[in-house]
């Protein structure tokens, strides 16, 4: 069996004195769609945050445990946290571009690479472009604000941006939230694509769209992580009553 | 509600319109008031040649092409010193330093500095520049203290400016493996270009138009300036002159309305680069 990608044994989290993530065991394997499922402050974006330790923007943050990924210590002192980034990318909740125009989006993470060739640049621009199936729509207006674009596409865009560096690990933070249903539909089939090429883990608030387009699931309830199995398992017959609780709607 | 109390609202919902249209009006007669006291007093020798000729009899007669010379100087130079300064600080107070005693403490700080007499500062820079660092009366000294003068300006609109740039577009910038300098030069700055402009122009006008700071550490002199080190006289001050020391008050008013074409000219200038590099 392979080498999983992303392994955690017995991972706390604290904000402060708060405890946002109470041990947390659990492994991620390559080219699958992880979904993390549960009610509001279960703590599954801080947990999908520490992946690539976009937790470290909030101050006075506390791990302890182990947290591997990429086979890699990130809690160790000496690593690189820059470079941890740029192999797990993140897509946020909103569409979030930046207000420039879908080129200079798209190099972002090119260019502070120091990355300057524009042959280099264009390529990369139109390979991350095909991959969200926005090269046909967009390839004339690369330089037309990004604001300007409808939200789904803005969307697409971002995932377009986070995969441009070609990370290994998708991270995504409802994604779909601020979508309509046919965004929606258009981001779901993109990630069922996407996981060929990228380990993707996915918070969502939808079990809809966990059962749709993931793998695996994992259910939080205040800080733990309660189960995590198969997808078809979870939502079939779920070992812990408190999950099937949740995703029968008695609950959440 | 009665009929009355309707009324009742009605009229003054009415006079409270007025009152505020009135007082837009009264704000705005004085300005054109201004401009059409200079234009009516000065406008007939605002040539071309006013700003190409070299003053004669004290600026009775001639142009006033060193001191505009030496006014531009002067503003290129405290800008260029008050500038970085200003943005650098802005930067450190918000994305390097939690809110805390230290940035209240400065903070203050720069606000007091903000309403001092520009007299003050004027008096201060002639100990500190003129006398004690030995610069003299010259181009340099004026242009430290107006940089002195108008930092906390700086500072300010550029810290209200980077703080508008929304959180997740640095989010973002980390996320994409940025280091935190290179999300403040590639994102936070550039987008917080706008602001931190107008803030430049702002001080740009408090320069141009600053009399006592500059009196005190450039000097008076009509020459045309050669070295940083030089005295010179800017518009300002030379129109101070011209009115105060009765010397003639044609060429003052012309002074003045040159000066503040300048001004006017360059906010303008400014807002439309501003509108149109931010429309892309």
């Amino acid at each position: 069996m392979n080498q999983p990608v992303v392994e955690a044994r017995s991972l706390n989290f604290y904000y402060g004195t708060f405890q946002a993530l109470k041990e947390i065991s659990l492994e991620i394997e390559a080219n699958r769609v992880t979904a993390l499922i549960g009610p509001s402050g279960c703590g599954k974006s801080t947990l999908l945050r520490v992946l690539n330790r976009m937790s470290d923007l909030v101050t006075e943050t506390r791990a302890t445990g182990l947290l591997r990924v990429l086979g890699r210590d990130i809690f160790d002192p000496r690593f690189d946290v820059t470079e941890l980034r740029r192999e797990v990318g993140m897509v946020f909740q909103h569409p979030n571009p930046f207000p420039a125009s879908v080129f200079d989006n798209l190099v972002f993470g090119f260019r502070i690479a120091g990355v300057a060739d524009r042959a280099r640049l264009g390529q990369a621009v139109e390979e991350s472009l095909r991959a969200v199936d926005l090269w046909k729509d967009l390839a004339d207006r690369l330089d037309e604000n990004a604001l300007s674009l409808s939200p789904d596409f803005q969307q697409r865009l971002c995932i377009a941006r986070a995969i441009a560096i070609q990370p290994k690990i998708l991270l995504m933070d409802e994604p779909c939230s601020s979508l309509d249903p046919l965004g929606t539909e258009k981001v779901e089939e993109l990630i069922l694509r996407l996981k060929q090429q990228y380990t993707i883990v996915i918070v969502t608030h939808s079990m809809q769209q966990a059962a749709r387009i993931s793998d695996v699931t994992g259910y939080m309830l205040l800080g733990e992580l309660i189960e995590f199995d198969q997808t078809t398992r979870v939502f079939r017959n779920p070992r812990d009553p408190r999950t099937e609780d949740y995703i029968t709607g008695k609950f959440g | 509600m009665t009929p009355e109390t309707r009324q009742d609202n009605l009229r003054w919902n009415r006079l409270g319109q007025r009152l505020c249209l009135g007082m837009t009006m009264a704000v705005v007669a004085v300005l054109v008031a201004i401009l059409a006291y200079l234009v009516w007093h000065g406008g007939d020798r605002l040539t071309i040649g006013f700003f190409l000729d070299f003053p004669k009899d004290l600026g009775r007669e001639g142009g006033i092409l060193p001191i505009l010379v030496s006014t531009m100087v002067l503003a290129v130079l405290a800008l260029a010193i008050a500038v970085p300064l200003g943005i650098g600080t802005a930067v450190y107070l918000t994305e390097y330093t939690r809110e805390g005693w230290v940035t209240t403490v400065i903070r203050f700080g720069a606000e007091c500095l903000a309403g001092i007499p520009s007299i003050i500062f004027g008096l201060f820079g002639f100990i500190l520049f003129v006398v004690h660092l030995g610069l003299g009366w010259s181009i340099l000294s004026g242009a430290l203290t107006l940089a002195c003068m108008v930092l906390p300006t700086i500072i300010r609109t550029s810290e209200e400016a980077i703080k508008a740039v929304p959180a997740v577009l640095r989010q973002v910038g980390f996320s994409l493996g940025a280091t935190k300098s290179q999300v403040i030069w590639h994102i936070v700055l550039p987008q917080a270009r706008r602001g931190i402009i107008t803030g430049v122009i702002l001080a740009l006008g408090r320069v141009m138009g600053e009399t006592a700071c500059v009196i005190f550490t450039t000097g008076i002199s009509m020459e045309m300036p050669t070295s940083p080190l030089d005295s010179a006289r800017s518009m300002a001050v030379h129109f101070y002159l011209l009115a105060r020391e009765g010397i003639s008050m044609e060429m003052a008013n012309t002074t003045a309305l040159a000066l503040v074409g300048m001004i006017l000219l360059i906010n303008t200038a400014a807002a439309v680069l501003v509108a149109r590099r931010s429309s892309r």
